[in-house]
């Protein structure tokens, strides 16, 4: 699965991180990024409150998932990929990040969007912080949005220590961590 | 016998002093116990002398330049005591050195009139100054303790009491 | 809505092992360390450095402690939620129950005992019989009367709990730096930030 882009927006909405990772793919300009990012933060409070109806959203054509009953997300090594190690994963240590089946905390809000030419998906955290994945499969399998939603916990655990832990980032501003972005970049090459 | 022990600073102040006694043994005579203070600094130099006088011992083992601070009675192994540096008119005086320049200097005074030089065991004085040395490095693991200010403790007073009871005053 | 909060509370449940287990095997395993000695000296010189520099006002002291931990806890919360992966707590006890066997026991290595509730269950004290904090130190006189020393743990409890949504108020009761029998700090909730929890939660 080739993660196009990440973005990652703070609990009133506003876009904090932007990155795209394939350079060839389709280019939106850093106004057209806010405004998604504002976009999809109306779009998961309002799928909380129409599930399990299903709608059609006019902004993305897609399918929602529908309410399933809250389970844990499978907990997926190496992400699928040959096993490589991160060489460096900051203060956690071990094999991995974390290495069971997690609870996920984002149970009737919007989770994944796929479209013919691509796939979003959204991992949002008990403070409100949301981690979302650009893709450009089109997919719909359940492997590939435990890979996701492994993949965004592990930009979670990368967010924790490289931006929480800078004393010079202020909560709720844009990220300009280089230290973030290196690890990232490493996490989503290792797909 | 009765002990005068004092901390001295690395700037010759004096740190911390107390007198042990007992009800057996007399304690100093009260026209001799404000000496006490003088007797102590006037070892200081003393002290000095052996700090940094070179070892010849070392010089042949280690080779490069000579160690420093080594007492003449014990080989090289980062011995901090100092043995029976000095003596006064029958008061023997002990001292030891620490890591920071923290000099902890002790005199012996003998029971009935000082006519008899004072006996100093070199093991159970030893001792006392090793946990002495070791409460110390816990007061400077204190924040609120600047280097070379009193030690004003009560609970650091009580402890180097019961050691002298334990370690000196038999 | 009834079938997803009958999931929920089966999902915490759901690990097998217990929090205190779960906390333990963090602690062990997936936590890099430091010296233990290096922690107390760096937050000792920090206190004693406010000190000097607030000229033995020990109040602003205190509530400049008071804000330091706070900017620790919004931050450290991510770094807990990140590792942990727990799910959101139904009541004030659990989470009593997750801050002492768990976030302690990952930060500090410590496990503070729960107790002394209030009657109508908003407020708990936790009791810590060992604090790496305050190794060693000895209060002078007049920090002894007015000094917090540790009150820099009440500000991170403060922040963390705040990103999560729940406003507290935390402050220290007893200190056995300060001549008490234990060491207790009093959480106590006054609400819970309904409009603040992120959609797509119950």
């Amino acid at each position: 699965m080739a993660i196009q882009t990440i973005l990652v927006i703070n609990k009133s909405g506003g876009l904090v991180y932007q990155r795209d990772f394939i350079k060839t793919g389709a280019k939106l300009s850093s106004n057209e990024y806010l405004i998604l990012a504002g976009t999809l933060q109306g779009v998961v409070a309002i799928a909380s409150q129409v599930t399990p109806k299903a709608l059609q959203i006019s902004a993305k054509t897609g399918s929602k998932t529908a309410n399933e009953p809250s389970q844990l997300i499978p907990y997926v090594g190496s992400l699928g990929a040959p096993a490589q190690n991160l060489s460096d994963m900051g203060s956690f240590m071990g094999q991995d990040f974390f290495n069971e089946s997690f609870p996920s905390w984002n149970q009737s809000g919007l989770k994944h969007v796929t479209t013919d030419q691509l796939s979003m998906f959204l991992y949002q955290t008990l403070t409100g912080l949301k981690f979302v994945a650009i893709s450009t499969q089109s997919t719909t399998n359940a492997m590939a949005v435990s890979i996701a939603e492994n993949l965004l916990r592990k930009a979670y655990c990368l967010y924790a220590d490289y931006v929480m832990k800078n004393p010079f980032h202020d909560p709720e501003m844009p990220i300009k961590c280089e230290l973030f972005d290196t690890h990232l970049a490493e996490l989503v090459g290792q797909l | 016998m009765p002990c005068y022990f004092a901390i001295i600073g690395a700037r010759d102040n004096p740190i911390y002093e107390a007198e042990f006694t007992s009800q057996q043994l007399n304690s100093f005579p009260p026209e001799l116990k404000e000496l006490n203070p003088f007797i102590l600094h006037a070892s200081l130099d003393i002290i000095e002398d052996l700090q940094w006088q070179v070892n010849p011992q070392s010089i042949n083992s280690g080779g490069g330049s000579g160690g420093f601070l080594r007492s003449r009675h014990s080989n090289n192994n980062g011995n901090c005591y100092l043995g029976k540096i000095d003596h006064f008119y029958g008061l023997a005086i002990t001292g030891y050195l620490s890591y920071g320049n923290m000099k902890f200097v002790m005199i012996h005074s003998s029971n009935g009139n000082g006519s008899t030089p004072a006996q100093v065991e070199d093991g159970s004085v030893k001792n006392f100054y090793q946990e002495v040395h070791e409460l110390f490095v816990k007061t400077l693991m204190n924040p609120f303790y600047k280097l070379n200010d009193p030690i004003t403790s009560p609970v650091f007073d009580s402890k180097v009491r019961t050691l002298a009871r334990r370690y000196l005053l038999k | 809505m009834s079938a997803n909060s009958a999931s929920i509370s089966a999902s915490s449940a759901g690990p097998k092992k217990s929090l205190k287990t779960f906390g333990d095997d963090i602690w062990k395993n997936k936590t890099a360390k430091i010296n233990a000695e290096l922690f107390t000296l760096t937050y000792g010189s920090i206190v004693s450095q406010l000190c000097t520099d607030f000229e033995r006002d020990f109040k602003k002291v205190n509530s400049q402690l008071y804000a330091m931990g706070y900017n620790i806890g919004v931050r450290l919360i991510e770094d807990f939620l990140a590792r942990t992966a727990l799910p959101r707590c139904d009541s004030l006890a659990q989470t009593s129950e997750v801050i002492s066997k768990c976030a302690f026991k990952i930060f500090l290595n410590v496990t503070p005992q729960v107790g002394n509730w209030s009657n109508n269950k908003d407020a708990f004290s936790l009791f810590l019989d060992e604090n790496p904090l305050s190794d060693f130190v000895e209060l002078p006189m007049d920090a002894a009367k007015e000094l917090w020393y540790s009150n820099i743990l009440c500000g991170v409890l403060r922040g963390a709990l705040e990103m999560v949504q729940m406003d507290c108020d935390v402050w220290f009761v007893n200190d056995v730096l300060r001549g008490g029998q234990s060491t207790e700090m009093r959480v106590k909730l006054n609400r819970i930030m309904k409009d603040e929890i992120p959609a797509g939660e119950d």
